[in-house]
């Protein structure tokens, strides 16, 4: 599985890289778009995946969902920073600023401190389930809060996104490649988070059983 | 629904009754305020140019900064002597509890900028009175979701080992379209005198405060009830 995530993850890099032509108009760091988009769109997933696990805990109290959750936050949080980095560098080129206030880049920062502190809040508790219904709560409200820090920048902010570079469809593929790459990747990390969490629940069980018997 | 308003009044009460026995907190918390304007003025260093077009952005850091104070001690009262447990130990919808809680900080906030307002607008040289009425809208509708997610934070920071950092670390991100919407709102009124962007952006506090005050009533019986 890891392997394979690695290897589309080359092939992905060539394509991108090397196979897809210039964009007409763009300079060549225009590439850096396919980490950028696929990792944006890695980085919501994940998002989405802490609402569906806290709200599935809420309602079914399995622990399953509180897992579900805390690797959507972990996944969501990595691949957000990985997006504002290669933003960043991509900015760096185009607009000659490391950071500019444009409106998806902030929602994103936005949102990366949103989940960080998720995880912070993770941390401070130690109790299981208290852990799991603190974290499910502020989950659903954070991911509630993404659609209005989106309007709110838009309205707040003036300069705008690149526009689409026009594709090639040499373009396209690279890019659909890419986000399989990408796609396949999250879900081999995620499904590796959910294994250690649940390792992790399972030995502090045994660990309880012990100190009681 | 009846029961849930009669004990929603009842526990409010107590909280006010304990307030107003005293009332230093108030005052404090009013001090507070006072000093983020003032300080406010050093850091821009503002001129009669300037200061319409940044008076509504320090207005709503001052609100935010001292409404955060009131909330996180909402939930810190019951939280000595262990009352909230009495409070959860009665036979009352936690919906009741937390709204309560949300109306006790809205007011606690209110009595704030009515206090705040006026020697803002003597010290910032501002022109409210043509719009009053559009003006208190907009501070009410702002506070009104302000307050319905921090009184669910502070239900869930207060417990934690470093509450005081951590309600406005977890609270501060979740409220920036709200600071947005709002404080774009104010700086129509008395800056640009645009009405259009007042209207859009009351709409959107509008669905801020339906979507977190609804959400968070079903919530809020997640956080205070003991596994």
């Amino acid at each position: 599985m890891v392997g394979s995530a690695i290897i589309f993850l080359i092939i992905a890099s060539v394509s991108g890289l090397k196979i897809a032509p210039n964009a007409v108009g763009e300079p060549p760091t225009y590439r850096i778009l396919y980490f950028h988009v696929p990792t944006a769109i890695m980085a919501y997933l994940g998002f989405f995946m802490v609402f569906v696990g806290s709200i599935g805990y809420l309602w079914k109290k399995n622990p399953m969902y509180d897992r579900w959750a805390v690797a959507g936050a972990d996944l969501g949080v990595h691949f957000c920073a990985l997006m504002l980095i290669t933003g960043m560098i991509w900015g760096k080129q185009r607009w000659g600023a490391w950071w500019i206030w444009e409106p998806r880049l902030t929602s994103a920062l936005i949102l990366l401190i949103i989940f960080s502190g998720y995880l912070i809040l993770r941390g401070v508790v130690e109790n299981k389930v208290t852990q799991a219904r603190y974290a499910a709560v502020y989950g659903i409200i954070g991911f509630l809060d993404v659609p209005l820090v989106h309007f709110a920048i838009k309205l707040w902010g003036s300069i705008m996104h690149p526009p689409k570079p026009a594709m090639d469809p040499m373009m396209k593929i690279a890019l659909w490649i890419s986000m399989f790459a990408f796609f396949f990747t999250f879900v081999v990390i995620y499904l590796m988070r959910l294994r250690y969490e649940k390792g992790k629940a399972e030995l502090s069980r045994l660990k309880a059983e012990q100190d009681d018997g | 629904m009846r029961e849930l308003i009669t004990s929603t009044k009842a526990i409010l009460f107590k909280d006010i009754k304990t307030e107003l026995r005293s009332r230093e907190f108030l005052g404090n918390t009013f001090m507070f305020a006072l000093l983020v304007i003032v300080i406010f003025n050093f850091a821009f260093k503002l001129t009669p140019e300037n200061s319409p077009e940044l008076a509504s952005g320090i207005l709503w850091i001052a609100f935010l900064f001292s409404g955060t104070l009131g909330i996180s001690r909402s939930f810190q009262v019951e939280k000595e002597n262990e009352c909230i447990q009495g409070l959860t130990l009665t036979p009352v919808d936690r919906t009741a509890i937390y709204w309560a809680k949300f109306l006790g900080n809205l007011l606690f906030l209110i009595v704030i900028q009515v206090l705040i307002i006026p020697i803002f607008i003597v010290l910032y040289n501002l022109n409210v009175m043509e719009h009053f009425g559009l003006m208190t809208i907009i501070l009410f509708l702002g506070d009104f979701g302000f307050m319905a997610l921090g009184t669910l934070i502070a239900a869930i920071s207060v417990n934690l080992k470093a509450k005081e950092l951590l309600l406005p670390v977890l609270l501060l991100p979740l409220l920036v379209p709200l600071i947005i919407f709002a404080a774009g709102a104010t700086s129509a009124l008395i800056d640009s005198g645009n009405m259009d962007d007042y209207y859009s952006r009351l709409k959107l506090i509008i669905a801020f405060d339906v979507v977190f005050f609804t959400v968070s009533s079903l919530l809020f019986e997640y956080i205070v009830d003991e596994p």
